[in-house]
């Protein structure tokens, strides 16, 4: 065998070796941001089966405001009812921002800090808030990693022919503006 | 492939942690070639180290790649029979250690793996490790130290970081680098070499060969041990990379893991644990003999470089809550001084508090020994026996120049005696052949030509007398 097929072959080699390697690169990426998507979905379904009980609490306490309970409310059927992974995010960041708003207008309320049925589910629904910001960041992460290497160079040849396509980050959107605002304080 | 995130660093830490094992092949050829040298002198001289190299790799390094892989599985075997014994620590239970308990069942739970033991072990240095061959009989230990200084979410990273070594079969690739480095050493043993004593020094001085051969083969045996030292840091330290990335990914929170690694640094060395137990720390000695662990500032370098903008998160929450400028005050001229003074010393006292860079500085530190094999004491004891050798060649060349002058002074007292003498003993008959050739005729030009004329014709007549070379050449 002379020299030019030996190098043809190590060519070829070296080629299958580098498919099968961007290949199994962008399925484990692939796989990890739906491992992390569903890390923030245990989450989210945790949130939900708080909303009843945090509503039976309160709405004794908040009879002009029941609007509020009701966006709280429409939110969360928007969000089961969603097709789409990216309806869901987007019902589920409206969800959140409801709460923050109801959680925020709530401790304003006397009667209702007196409870301590509603300082134990504000405490759960906090701590779960900080969970799935901690979630989502980490899912943005795996997503960007992903993200890139499906633009990059020998993974941009493979992605399309692969079935992986670059995700969309959990991120808060245009509403992170609002939620930007300064925080009015009034004495 | 290009790393671009933790899952990147994962997978290339992985990849590197399996390949780094060649180093472990590289250095038992190194120690094959050091104990095969004198018998392959004597059995097989043709293809030995010292004289055909590449014959020698050619022929032998197949055969101690074979050895060196039954000696491996005879010392892994006892090895794996120590570690199964009971590692003296008592567990305890979710009512002593709610905290702690309830923390590694919601890891182990995340993790996909049977709870673990979990044993706290009293001490005051601010360690955890995971020890355990398989995942059903693993032990995840905390020191008490450890449990009084984190809060909950960095107890919760340090726990996540021992139950990936756990997941990822650590504590089996630890157990495989220090057998490989404890068989290297037991063999080395069997080599040529000289020891630090006075025996040896003098020894040495009088054989100077020997010297250089046992130079040569505690220099090779340095470079063997020092890439097995390498190569377990090098493995170890790609282990406890991806243990740290895995702890983010189960935990979401590299900033707590970074704060977990800046409390515990420094406060880390447990004294009196066995270094063959294997187990895999949270934090161990970065530099030394037995070096496993990358520094802490790596480590969050790592962390940082990989993990984005979730890594700074409670950078402000670390930082000491209230910080209050030192009031200036003047400080008197004997104080200066001595601040000064000491600020001349410092470096160097800095310098080996800092660890080196460079990985053989650092698996080297703190080795007695030198290159060569020598300790200080030695190298002092060598130092003399040098002299001494020096001092020997002087005097035996000195020895051997006198020797030289008498015997040319004899020998020019004898010479014409002598050569009367060896003139008179030659035999007046030079040529065996030609008898008629006498000594008066060989200075003569013509002679050759008789002296070949006359082969000619003894070889041309069968009947004649048969030429002998060796005779022919006495003339």
């Amino acid at each position: 065998m002379d020299f030019f097929a030996l190098g043809a072959l190590g060519i070829m080699g070296f080629c299958g070796y580098a498919t099968y390697h961007v290949y199994n690169r962008l399925m484990a990426l692939d796989e990890r941001c739906l491992a992390a998507y569903s890390d923030i979905d245990v989450l989210l379904k945790h949130r939900h089966t708080l909303i009843p009980g945090l509503i039976e609490t309160v709405k004794g306490y908040v009879n002009h405001e029941r609007e509020m309970l009701n966006s709280i409310l429409r939110a969360q059927v928007e969000a089961l009812q969603a097709l789409n992974q990216e309806q869901r995010m987007s019902a589920e960041v409206q969800l959140g921002n409801n709460l923050h708003s109801f959680l925020n207008f709530a401790d304003k309320l006397p009667e209702l800090r007196a409870s301590t049925h509603f300082v134990e589910f504000r405490n759960e629904l906090t701590n779960v808030e900080n969970k799935i910001t901690a979630a989502r960041r980490f899912y943005n992460l795996t997503v960007a990693e992903l993200n890139s290497t499906v633009r990059q160079f020998p993974g941009s040849l493979l992605s399309g022919k692969a079935g992986v396509n670059t995700r969309k980050t959990f991120d808060l959107g245009v509403e992170r503006m609002l939620m930007d605002d300064a925080v009015e304080v009034k004495f | 492939m290009q790393v671009n995130g933790l899952y990147g660093h994962v997978a290339r830490n992985n990849f590197r942690s399996v390949w780094m094992f060649a180093g472990f092949a590289v250095a038992y050829q190194l120690v094959g070639l050091v104990l095969l040298i004198i018998p392959t002198l004597i059995m097989d001289s043709r293809n030995s180290f010292l004289l055909n190299p590449f014959g020698y790799f050619a022929k032998y390094s197949f055969y101690v790649l074979i050895f060196s892989v039954i000696a491996f599985a005879f010392r892994y075997r006892r090895h794996m029979k120590i570690l199964e014994k009971e590692m003296g620590f008592a567990t305890v239970s979710v009512f002593q250690q709610p905290r702690l308990v309830k923390i590694v069942e919601t890891l182990s739970i995340t993790a996909g793996i049977n709870m673990p033991k979990v044993a706290v072990l009293e001490n005051d240095a601010c360690n955890a490790f995971a020890c355990g061959l398989t995942q059903v009989d693993a032990t995840i230990v905390v020191t008490s130290g450890l449990l009084r200084l984190l809060s909950d979410d960095e107890l919760e990273a340090v726990i996540a970081h021992e139950i990936t070594h756990i997941v990822n079969g650590d504590i089996r690739s630890m157990a495989f680098a220090n057998v490989s480095i404890s068989s290297l050493m037991k063999l080395s043993r069997y080599r040529l070499t000289f020891g630090n004593g006075w025996f040896s020094a003098i020894f040495t001085a009088l054989m100077p060969a020997f010297f250089l051969f046992a130079a040569f083969s505690n220099f090779c045996m340095y470079v063997a041990m020092t890439v097995a030292k390498m190569t377990r840091l090098l493995i170890a330290s790609s282990r406890e990379y991806v243990a740290d990335a895995e702890a983010v990914r189960l935990t979401h929170k590299p900033s707590s893991l970074i704060s977990a690694l800046r409390k515990i640094e420094g406060r880390s060395a447990i004294a009196g644990l066995d270094p063959i137990a294997d187990a895999m720390m949270i934090d161990g000695a970065a530099v030394g003999e037995f070096a496993t662990h990358p520094t802490i500032a790596e480590r969050i370098a790592a962390l940082r470089q990989h993990a984005g903008s979730m890594a700074y998160e409670d950078e402000a929450a670390f930082a000491p809550a209230t910080y209050a400028e030192p009031a200036f005050q003047p400080a008197p001229v004997s104080q200066l001084r001595a601040m000064f003074g000491a600020a001349t010393k410092t470096p160097f006292a800095e310098k080996a508090a800092v660890a080196p860079k460079q990985l053989y500085e650092r698996v080297n530190l703190g080795n007695e020994k030198d290159m060569f094999g020598r300790t200080a004491g030695g190298k002092k004891k060598a130092k003399i026996a040098g002299y001494v050798m020096i001092g020997l060649m002087l005097v035996s060349s000195l020895m051997a120049q006198r020797n030289f002058a008498t015997l040319k002074s004899e020998a020019s007292n004898k010479q014409p005696k002598a050569a009367q003498t060896r003139v008179t003993s030659l035999p007046e008959t030079v040529s065996p052949i030609e008898p008629s050739l006498r000594k008066s005729d060989l200075e003569k030009p013509e002679a050759h030509k008789i002296a070949i004329d006359s082969i000619a014709t003894a070889a041309s007549e069968p009947s004649g007398k048969k030429v002998n070379a060796s005779e022919w050449k006495l003339r």
